[in-house]
């Protein structure tokens, strides 16, 4: 479904990042990037491959850990952005 | 006006995340917190040679920020909740009185003045700790009320916290006892001042100097005055400190890179 596809494409760039197959079989776009050891600063570094993939710049003001909580959540902001 | 910035540590080099800076002015070193390689490294600016500094006995876990102490240097471990101090014997825990504080939970950023006191932002707990040079006692300093407190900077018995829950940066006079809230608005991560007084603060891909005594704001870089440069695009400034009367420098941590900000232009 075109709807998911930000959410399959953010998906795929954290779980590149991620070593343990069953926490990456787990993971759902609910849940929790903090439960996967992703911080804040890992975050941030997926956050800037997703900018570079849909070409567009995230505000300083949008680059906290509550609007980019979960896979959800990033998408979200990615869409936002792709409407500008 | 267009900033001047070189570029003085490069991705090539090897850093994995730069988390923390202090610059030595008398033997122009600059010690860079590696955090995801475990390591503190040296650049010697003169000869632009860059060095790990040994940990043979792998004491450090999870670094984050750092502070020159004394004759050597100390280290946040956010992993061992703890700081590290590094002397010509090596890397060692630095030992603490919490007495019937808290111990420290997430030690992000920490800053030393010239009596030998250690000041510490703990940051999931909103508390500013001072570190009493002599007795090693910790206290917290109350008066200080903040939330995910993330940098911090001592000069002049003054200590300068970046308040980033609350989206400000703090001024507190440790004699006077004052706190003055500065930077409203600012999603504020790193923190440093220069000998003239004035503020430096960085957000993600910003970089804004203060002037407390006009309270005027200027915006020194960001995403778009980046642009004017052939660098890796800039991601998150996540520390700063000033090398002399002319130049700040900075790291970008996601781009594992370092740079030099002229101030003079």
């Amino acid at each position: 479904m075109e709807i998911n596809k930000i959410e399959e494409k953010v998906k795929q760039i954290i779980t590149s990042r991620m070593k343990d197959q069953a926490k990456i079989d787990a993971l759902q776009y609910d849940t929790p990037l903090l439960s996967l050891g992703i911080d804040s600063i890992l975050a941030l570094s997926i956050l800037v491959e997703i900018e570079e993939a849909y070409d567009i710049e995230i505000d300083d003001s949008d680059l906290n850990m509550d609007k980019i909580k979960d896979i959800s959540s990033f998408a979200d902001l990615v869409r936002g952005y792709l409407k500008k | 006006m267009t900033p001047v910035i070189e570029q003085i540590v490069h991705k090539e080099n090897g850093l994995s995340y730069p988390s923390g800076l202090a610059y030595d002015q008398e033997d122009h070193v600059l010690y860079i917190v590696d955090m995801r390689g475990k390591r503190v490294r040296q650049l010697d600016l003169d000869r632009k040679s860059l060095w790990t500094i040994r940990d043979e006995r792998g004491v450090i876990a999870f670094p984050l920020a750092i502070t020159l102490y004394k004759e050597g240097l100390l280290v946040t471990d956010t992993k061992k909740k703890a700081i590290l101090q590094y002397t010509k014997l090596g890397w060692r825990q630095f030992e603490i009185d919490t007495g019937n504080e808290r111990p420290l939970q997430f030690p992000g950023s920490i800053a030393a003045d010239e009596s030998g006191n250690v000041y510490v932002a703990d940051f999931t707990t909103d508390r500013i700790c001072r570190i009493d040079g002599n007795t090693r006692k910790l206290t917290v300093l109350r008066d200080i009320r903040c939330h995910q407190p993330y940098g911090i900077f001592v000069r002049h018995q003054t200590l300068y916290v970046t308040d980033t829950g609350n989206k400000r940066i703090l001024q507190y006079d440790l004699r006077m006892r004052t706190l003055f809230p500065y930077c409203e608005g600012i999603s504020s991560i790193a923190v440093a001042v220069h000998p003239n007084g004035r503020i430096y603060v960085s957000e993600n891909r910003k970089l804004y100097q203060f002037d407390p005594r006009s309270k005027s704001l200027s915006l020194l870089l960001d995403a778009s005055t980046w642009k004017q440069f052939s660098y890796p695009k800039l991601c998150h400034i996540g520390s700063l400190c000033i090398q002399n009367e002319a130049d700040l420098i900075f790291t970008d941590t996601i781009k594992n890179t370092v740079y030099r900000l002229s101030l003079q232009q």
